[in-house]
């Protein structure tokens, strides 16, 4: 469970979040924010629930599964801490842009989405869905009040959220090969 | 760069990024259907190739090349202990027309017996006795008694316990030569093989003769291969998935095995189906492609062993009781793939290709040994 925990906040990575978008815009909308705050977690959730039926419809077991899973998680961990964030882009006019884009690609990232699957299968989609809430909710409150966070501190601490990312990756890898 | 394009670029890395998943570690895992009835068919055709091409002095066909039409003057004793300790596992499975065929094979290794003195026996065909042929031969003999309940060979049983224990270092390792000229094991060196070989020779031994205390050496070597075998031997990743050590395990389970123990068979049977499980994504039509040929039958072979025996452990240890199911899940999967790449019967097929697993257009009687094995100890979780 703290695994899950700590792989959900690793993996959206709310540092990431925080420098997503650029801060020369005086927008304060605060309803797109939510929105898209709420759209990746009901995915994250849904993708936890439905988590025996997309191994079915994949044809691998749990441990082939998480075998892959840690790796996407670690490599996506490597690239923060390697290269840092992505470049921050400008805010979408359009408040359901903004919406879709705090969503994807920001908060749902492909070590999130993997881990949701993975948590889902292990430890019910109850546990999936608090630990994931904590972070994306984390990550979505990052976001909507970067104006105030420290920038140095934000790219210093997505790097170390991405070290953090690796080594549940590599967890979760070992862990998929221990797997019956 | 603006929000849309940042989109775009990570959905097409996110499609790109599943296709090379899908292709590579999250490839279909491929299970044919086995019948028991098929899995007992696929042992005998595998029993029938080591048979049909036995000599009549019992020596085996080592191996076949069926593109140049051809096989080797290579022989190897341990391999030849292994084939006969298949048989007579076949036989004590109920297929007793093999018997005579295994006590010719039999018969070929005790004229290759040498007595060490002190009633010790050790077998070889040079001035140096590898452990892995007189284990072998030993576990061939306990199951022939276990078969026939015929005690004759008893004395040479214990003789060949003798030398496997004389073979034994301190921390419980196994030496994996003697030299008959100097008198003595040669030093330093081991063997990944034989060590679990002599464990599962001298569990039996233990079964047949429980006054004589072959069980305290066994528990030694045990101990060395569940705690210091694979680093010693530079195994990674631990453990060795040494089938060996898991008919060991499930020969020793009403002994009284430590914790220790049963994590060490917990961590063989997780190899074991890590390996199955990256097999069975050969199956689709890539497969070959992202995942390698298929192993050797052999190969395969010791999975189903390997799995087979450490689900007859858990079946009497419930602290492995969470692992009866995916075990036998697993181990039906890897039935079903090996059977699929056996050489049917056909007109064009000959002799030495009927009932075979061929890697690289060659089959070796290990490969037909293990798989045949194998093949039994999969039986109980088929349909």
């Amino acid at each position: 469970m703290i695994l899950a925990l700590l792989g959900f906040l690793s993996t959206v990575n709310p540092a990431a979040a925080a420098v997503a978008l650029v801060r020369d815009r005086r927008t304060d909308r605060p309803r797109s924010v939510t929105a898209g705050t709420v759209g990746a977690l009901l995915v994250l959730v849904a993708l936890a629930a439905a988590s025996e039926p997309v191994l079915d419809a994949l044809d691998i077991g749990l441990g082939t599964y998480r075998l892959g899973a840690g790796i996407v998680i670690a490599m996506a961990g490597v690239r923060w801490l390697v290269a840092g964030p992505v470049a921050a882009v400008p805010e979408p006019e359009d408040d359901r842009r903004l919406a879709g884009f705090v969503a994807f690609p920001v908060l749902l990232t492909p070590g999130a989405v993997v881990l949701a699957v993975s948590v889902g299968a292990e430890h019910g989609a109850a546990t999936a869905a608090w630990t994931a809430a904590v972070a994306v909710v984390l990550a979505g409150l990052a976001l909507y009040v970067r104006r105030s966070l420290p920038h140095l501190l934000m790219n210093s601490l997505v790097r170390l959220l991405g070290a953090a990312a690796t080594v549940v990756g590599v967890i979760v890898a070992v862990d998929g090969m221990r797997t019956l | 760069m603006t929000a849309g394009r940042r989109t775009r670029r990570a959905l097409a890395t996110w499609v790109l990024g599943a296709g090379v998943m899908r292709l590579t570690l999250w490839a279909p895992e491929v299970c044919p259907d086995l019948a028991r009835s098929e899995a007992r068919a696929a042992a005998r055709a595998a029993a029938e190739w080591i048979v049909g091409n036995q000599d009549d002095d019992g020596r085996y066909l080592y191996d076949f090349h069926r593109e140049r039409d051809e096989s080797s003057d290579d022989y190897n004793l341990v391999r030849h202990a292994g084939v006969t300790m298949s048989l007579y596992q076949l036989v004590l499975g109920g297929e007793g027309q093999y018997l005579d065929e295994a006590d010719r094979g039999l018969a070929w290794m005790l004229e290759r017996t040498r007595d060490l003195g002190d009633g010790t026996v050790a077998f070889t065909d040079t001035d140096q006795a590898k452990l892995g042929a007189s284990a072998l031969l030993l576990v061939s003999l306990a199951h022939r008694r276990l078969a026939t309940a015929d005690p004759g060979h008893d004395r040479t049983m214990r003789g060949l316990a003798a030398f496997v224990v004389g073979q034994q270092r301190a921390d419980g390792s196994m030496l994996d030569l003697y030299d008959l000229d100097a008198g003595r094991p040669v030093p330093d060196r081991t063997s990944v093989f034989a060590t679990g070989e002599a464990l599962w020779g001298l569990a039996l031994v233990h079964e047949a003769f429980p006054h004589l205390g072959f069980d305290e050496p066994a528990w030694r070597i045990l101990d060395h291969l569940a705690t210091a075998r694979d680093e010693d031997e530079g195994i990674v990743p631990p453990p060795w998935p040494d089938q060996w050590a898991a008919y060991s395990l499930a020969e020793m389970a009403e002994w009284g095995l430590q914790d220790r123990h049963v994590t060490y068979a917990r961590r063989l049977a997780e190899r074991f189906a890590m390996i199955a499980r990256f097999d069975a994504q050969r199956g689709t039509w890539y497969g070959s492609l992202t995942h390698g040929p298929a192993p050797r039958g052999g190969g395969v072979g010791t999975w189903l062993e390997g799995l087979g025996a450490l689900r007859m452990l858990a079946l009497v240890d419930g602290r492995l009781a969470d692992l009866r199911a995916p075990m036998a899940e697993t181990l039906a999967c890897a039935a079903g793939n090996l059977a699929d790449r056996q050489v049917d019967a056909g007109p064009r097929v000959s002799a030495q290709e009927q009932g075979a697993w061929f890697y690289d257009d060659l089959t070796r009687m290990d490969d037909q040994q293990h798989a045949a094995s194998g093949m039994l100890l999969a039986e109980p979780v088929l349909p």
